[in-house]
């Protein structure tokens, strides 16, 4: 691994207006001043491009965006990058390790994707807008604004039709996909889809869009063309056991019931077609080339799905930690891979639990994924074991098959190629660095790695981006035996949308961010008075040997309390919404603070009364009755509900016959308004 | 033809009890020479690169778990043409309804005597019949099959001297012929159980071809008029924990001194398979098959101990994997073998 020495061009960090107009449109000229030949780019509108003269393009037939997006000009090429903790665009010359510029924001950017004619789509994820930027001639300066758009709340992942025309938006917490007009950014649709649409890739006809979704184990298929915009799903979980062939089942009378669960679905990526397929020239020897690389054939329309299958255990039994590991192993990492036509999953069974014991270094939590043109794998980098992983595509399950791995600064949330330089580029967001990994080099020799300029954090203090990498830390034995994070059931600080079997019966896993700070006592019993309690007690059900208090200056348990705090919540407001809502989520809201229900005695201000509780509620398994009552804050989007996750949505719970409150007397239409209410919360 | 099989009771127990392996053991043979022409193939293996000293160079340097400077290495998968493997029309096992009352006289069928087989691990395959897996050689060992049912590893005893009623049987067998080459036999007869005898109805041969090194054979299954279609069959060294992964059509696996396993080429689907080599015993069994017979020189024997060294301290997993998606106009077939863990 070498380190690039940094240049930044100062200038250019604070003189980005946010938000602000575009420019002024100018007509293009199809000649610029590096003397490429270019087609006109101006457009019209707002959002179309304002400035046809020149800029970065995108790289050839890259239309899924990432935290780190490329672009080439005549002199070389240009990373964008989506830095969320400095809420701002670094633009970087990766020939040189050069950041050119910095356009700051005034809100955290997820994913970016530059657009056909050179403009850059950004997601603004915690201000519910899309942004539309064009770089400048002066490479130098901040890329300017033109305009943002609201969008679903928490947007997410990006996508381009084949055609350039549709911007494919997902938005994580509100569970829908949007296409925005690539040029106007007028709202073509908005459909619904399950929880926490992430990544996505449309397909190459421009007919599809495929949608990773963090939890629940599905990949969602949406029609694009025309009015109706079906949804369809594709299940990715695979049966327990170690033989998913269809003759036994077959010999059973039945489908296999008893599946593995799935989580981290981050990313997709899909295949590219043989013509795509770039054998690489070296270069002119620069002391490091190895050889002549010749890309392995991909199959062709096939979607790569990487995320990790789960068995979390036998809810009705107790168990000695968080899951039974006795039958398999509970977490291990997995790539479906889907053949796009039949919209079917080929990878039918986890052939890799079946091979016990603890094994480290795994991608146990991927975030992004992108099939190389110049060498035919499939990259996937995982936060964790800070690795970026080329896996052979040619398997049904490509996790098992693992060509290289390249270790890159901690926090790998994104990458893209650069085929024709057999170049891969990696932003590792909690170094705030960029890995330049040269896929034709030897693996001790072919990564740079770029720093970004140090701009203050808003949102996160020193103490607290230490805690990040302590949460997001895999194979630390202090925290699980197994190689588990606390980010392994707690996605983005969220949740797994799982019930794990526990020594105290089952417990489905909360979400955190937003919800930790001041809302003691914790865990399900309300049992421990502390995060500190509760953070050991968990601990120890994983297996881990705990964080000590103080180690030499740092507390590392503080920091991970302090990172704790400081998650990044979604905002719920301020979001493209159904304007039919507003008055069902006025009738809910009278309906929660009523006392007909009765709901705002226990959910005090649609938090917890810091009691216990014995509702009639324990389940088989369950070793107490009296459970604490859960925060309302963020309930919305951590479906199942109850400890023992036994309702699947918020309508089934405020219809269900259960002691709390005074729901099932509700009409339907005032439940259905209750629940949207309580989505708001 | 007559050959007479002669159980060694000790190897049950050495592989019960996971043994160590004689693995200094020259076996003897003639030395390579050309392929051996083969009257009762059921193969199209003429023009098929069947010798495994010739077939076994698919880029991967010879057998090579073990680099030059004695590191361990993964095997980086391979890409298997299926249009150059070798063809086996394999017919369905006997059918139980077609049971005869007694053994076909030796006339019409080659008779076996498993002379002492007090009891042997067998296993019923889909369809009824009891599968073994011997190697005919004397100076082998030999054991009864495991097959794996899909719930684990599943086995059953059979007993000689008993009055259980005439059963059907196939054993499949990976040998060397005297010329060097590698052969496949699956080999289907009727068994009865009083006399401890088989009758042998029927033999299928066929030349698989060498991948990865020979770590790995390959041959396509054919068997017309079954609704099941082409199968890709690998053998392989025997593999313990296996699993087995497929999507449209069936997969079938035997284990027994080595293992077998068949995977449905299905268009729309997918099928896959992976296992464990961790004992050195394992490895032995088909170091002596192959490459103990295959010209037993001493770069050969060096290899053997290279392999037994590898699996001693590390685990190695076998796959292989066919998939033909519904745009694919061809099946795309790999088989790998690689390091577990990192």
């Amino acid at each position: 691994m070498r380190t690039t020495t940094v240049g930044i061009v100062m200038a250019t960090l604070f003189s980005s207006g946010c938000g602000g107009a575009g420019p002024t449109p100018e007509n293009a000229n199809t000649t610029g001043t590096t003397g490429i030949s270019q087609p006109s780019l101006a457009g019209t509108g707002d959002c179309a491009r304002q400035d046809g003269q020149l800029g970065p393009l995108p790289i050839a037939g890259v239309r899924e965006g990432s935290s780190v997006a490329l672009a080439k000009t005549a002199a070389g090429t240009i990373a964008y990058v989506a830095d969320e903790d400095s809420r701002a665009i670094h633009s970087v010359d990766i020939r040189n390790g050069l950041t050119l510029s910095t356009t700051s924001l005034d809100a955290a950017p997820a994913q970016l994707l530059v657009l056909a004619d050179g403009r850059v789509a950004v997601t603004l994820r915690d201000r519910n807008r899309v942004q539309i930027f064009e770089p400048r001639r002066d490479a130098s300066q901040p890329l300017a604004p033109l305009c943002r758009v609201k969008a679903p709340v928490e947007p997410f992942g990006l996508a381009a039709t084949p055609d350039d025309q549709t911007l494919v938006v997902t938005s994580a917490w509100a569970r829908k996909v949007t296409g925005y007009d690539a040029n106007t950014m007028a709202v073509k649709f908005v459909t619904d889809v399950e929880r926490e649409p992430r990544g996505l890739v449309v397909d190459d006809s421009g007919e599809r869009a495929f949608v990773a979704h963090v939890v629940g184990g599905k990949v969602s298929v949406i029609d694009l063309p025309g009015d109706d915009h079906d949804v369809r799903e594709i299940d990715l979980r695979v049966p327990k056991g170690f033989d998913g062939s269809a003759r036994f089942n077959a010999r059973a009378g039945t489908l296999p019931t008893a599946l593995r669960q799935s989580c981290q679905g981050f990313a997709l990526a899909k295949s590219i077609m043989p013509d795509q397929l770039k054998p690489v020239v070296p270069p002119p020897a620069d002391g490091r080339r190895s050889t002549e690389l010749s890309p392995t054939p991909v199959p062709r329309g096939r979607i790569f799905a990487p995320r990790v299958t789960i068995d979390p255990g036998d809810s009705q039994h107790r168990s000695s930690g968080y899951g039974d590991n006795h039958s398999s192993r509970v977490e291990a990492p997995i790539v479906s891979v889907i053949d796009a036509a039949a919209e079917r999953t080929l990878t039918r069974a986890a052939l890799g639990t079946r091979q016990r014991g603890v094994r480290f270094g795994e991608c146990l939590l991927p975030r992004a994924a992108v099939v190389s043109g110049a060498t035919g794998g499939l990259l996937v980098t995982c936060l964790g074991s800070d690795v970026l992983l080329e896996l052979d595509p040619r398997s049904v399950d490509p996790v098992r098959l693992e060509r290289r791995r390249w270790k890159v600064p901690s926090g790998p949330t994104g990458v893209a190629t650069d085929d024709a330089r057999a170049t891969a580029v990696v932003w590792s967001q909690f170094d705030r660095q960029l890995a330049v990994i040269d896929l034709t080099a030897a693996v001790d020799s072919a990564v740079d790695i770029i720093s970004t300029p140090r701009l203050p954090t808003p949102t996160l203090s020193k103490h607290a981006l230490q805690g990040r990498k302590l949460f997001h830390q895999t194979d630390d034995l202090r925290i699980a035996r197994d190689g588990r994070a606390c980010a392994s059931c707690h996605p983005d600080g969220r949740e797994d949308a799982l019930t794990w079997s526990t020594p105290v019966g089952p417990r489905q896993t909360i979400m955190l961010a937003g919800r930790v700070k001041g809302s003691g006592p914790f865990s399900w019993l309300g049992a421990h008075e502390s995060e500190k309690e509760h953070l050991r007690i968990t601990f120890q059900r994983l297996g881990g040997h705990g964080l000590p208090d103080k180690e030499g200056r740092i507390d590392e348990m503080d920091a991970l309390i302090a990172y704790l705090h400081a998650m990044p919540a979604p905002m719920l407001t301020d979001a493209l919404v159904d304007p039919h809502q507003a008055k069902s989520i006025a009738r809910g809201k009278a309906l929660f603070f009523s006392e007909e229900t009765g709901c705002a005695s226990c959910h005090i201000s649609g938090r917890s009364d810091a009691n216990t509780h014995d509702l009639g509620t324990a389940a088989m398994g369950d070793r107490d009755r009296k459970f604490d009552t859960p925060s309302l804050q963020f309930v919305g989007g951590t479906a199942p509900y109850f400890h023992d996750g036994r309702y699947a949505s918020l309508l089934d719970v405020l219809t269900s016959d259960s002691q709390m409150g005074h729901t099932m007397q509700l009409s339907r239409k005032d439940a259905v308004a209750l629940a949207t209410y309580l989505e708001t919360l | 033809m007559s050959v007479r099989v002669v159980a060694i009771a000790s190897s049950l127990l050495l592989l019960a009890c996971g043994g160590a392996a004689p693995l200094q053991t020259a076996p003897s043979s003639p030395p390579p020479s050309p392929a051996e022409p083969v009257a009762d193939v059921a193969a199209d293996s003429a023009d098929a690169p069947n010798d495994a000293r010739t077939a076994e160079h698919d880029g991967v340097p010879g057998v090579s778990l073990v680099d030059e400077s004695q590191q361990l290495t993964s095997l980086q998968p391979v890409t298997v043409d299926l249009s150059q493997l070798p063809i086996a029309a394999i017919p369905e096992p006997l059918a139980t309804e077609d049971v005869p009352k007694e053994l076909p006289k030796p006339r019409t069928a080659t008779k076996v005597t498993l002379e002492g087989f007090e009891h042997f691990i067998a296993g019923a395959d889909p369809h009824g019949a009891v599968t073994l897996q011997l190697d005919p050689r004397p100076d082998r060992r030999r054991l009864g099959t495991i097959v794996d049912e899909g719930h684990g590893s599943h086995q059953m005893v059979r007993h000689c001297g008993r009055h259980e009623p005439i059963a059907a049987i196939r054993w499949q067998t990976l040998s060397v012929n005297k010329h060097g080459a590698i052969e496949y036999r699956i080999v289907d007869g009727w068994f009865d159980p009083a006399s401890c005898e088989v009758s042998v109805v029927r033999e299928t041969l066929v030349k698989p071809k060498a991948l990865l090194g020979s770590m790995v054979f390959a041959f396509r299954g054919r068997c017309d008029g079954c609704p099941s279609g082409d199968t890709i069959n690998f053998v392989t060294p025997l593999l313990s924990r296996p699993a087995v992964s497929s999507v449209g059509g069936t997969v079938t696996a035997s284990h027994g001194t080595i293992s077998l396993v068949q995977l449905p080429i299905r268009h729309g689907g997918a099928a896959a398979f992976e296992g464990q080599l961790n004992t050195s015993l394992s490895l032995a069994h088909w170091l002596d098959a192959i490459i103990g017979a295959d010209g037993t020189t001493r770069d050969n024997r060096d290899q053997r101990w290279l392999y037994a060294a590898a699996l001693e301290t590390h685990r190695v997993v076998i796959g292989g994997e066919v998939q033909r998606g519904v745009m694919d106009d061809e099946p795309l077939a790999i088989a790998y073998a690689s390091l577990t863990g990192h």
